[in-house]
């Protein structure tokens, strides 16, 4: 994948390099989004392989009565009706959380600073910003089985800030990421060091 | 072979009908909580980082609401 690719139009990108149509809360002005990164779909096949199971549930109950020839009696046509529908209730509030939770767990790389956004839990917003000048050190890290199938992994990034390490978890091509991160680390020092001589 | 209710032995104190109700209002309470919960974190969500399929992600969690107020009044008066 190359980086310098013009901008990502696509909102469900997971590695989008100059996004079009996002801003994000506390954007400076003349503060430029240059990569956009979310955690890889590759993450989400537990949530979708949950969400298909729970989906076929009813009909595999549904089959497994048929087949023992049982027959549930206690229950209207209407009651089950109702159940039906608060099971199925019940599967897309999970869906629908989990999507949410993938869709909005956010980094940020402008070219002034890196910005982690954490939704952890319900009703819980983080939001975590490091300056291009206090960023240290960049390790991308790529484990497992599927981490090397897919090509995710975590870049922990190392500042002088108040928040002392940057997580970006299970995020695609984290080598990329990294060298990303270092090239405007780089270029932020250069711009300093000009200064400085100026 | 049918399944009755009496295997469960619940109706012996209230009734099946009664339990089923009351577990279904009660779900559809919590539904409705946790719908309204829904909607407040994706507002939240939304606004710290506004994209173009955010509106739509309010829409669904509006959805949501409405499906389980729709469900509660329902469960009130189907049974």
């Amino acid at each position: 994948m190359d980086l310098d690719e013009p901008q990502t139009k696509n909102p469900l990108a997971t590695f989008a390099t100059k996004p079009v149509g996002i801003t994000f809360e506390s954007q400076e002005e003349g503060e430029q989004i240059l990569l956009l990164l979310r955690p890889h779909v590759a993450t989400l096949i537990p949530a979708i392989l949950v969400t298909i199971f729970l989906i076929l549930v009813p009909i595999i109950l549904n089959s497994f009565l048929l087949a023992f020839n049982l027959e549930i009696t206690f229950l209207t046509s209407g009651q089950s009706f109702l159940l039906s529908i608060f099971w199925y209730l019940v599967v897309f509030a999970y869906a629908f959380y989990r999507f949410l939770f993938w869709y909005f767990d956010i980094y940020i790389l402008t070219n002034e600073r890196i910005v982690d956004f954490d939704f952890r839990g319900v009703l819980n917003k983080e939001i975590a910003f490091a300056t291009l000048d206090h960023i240290e050190d960049i390790s991308p890290k790529t484990r497992g089985f599927f981490g090397t199938l897919f090509n995710f992994g975590d870049v922990f990034v190392q500042t002088a800030g108040t928040t002392p390490e940057f997580n970006f978890r299970r995020v695609p091509n984290p080598d990329l990421v990294a060298q990303k991160i270092l090239e405007q680390v780089r270029g932020e020092e250069e711009e300093a060091s000009g200064d400085a001589n100026k | 072979m049918p399944i009755s209710s009496e295997i469960f032995n619940i109706p012996n104190l209230l009734g099946f009908g009664f339990a089923l109700k009351a577990f279904a209002i009660l779900f559809a309470v919590f539904y409705v909580i946790f719908g309204l919960v829904i909607f407040r974190q994706t507002q939240l969500m939304a606004k710290a980082l506004p994209s173009a399929i955010s509106p739509f992600l309010k829409f669904i969690a509006i959805l949501q609401i409405g499906t389980s107020l729709a469900l509660l009044f329902s469960v009130i008066g189907v049974f």
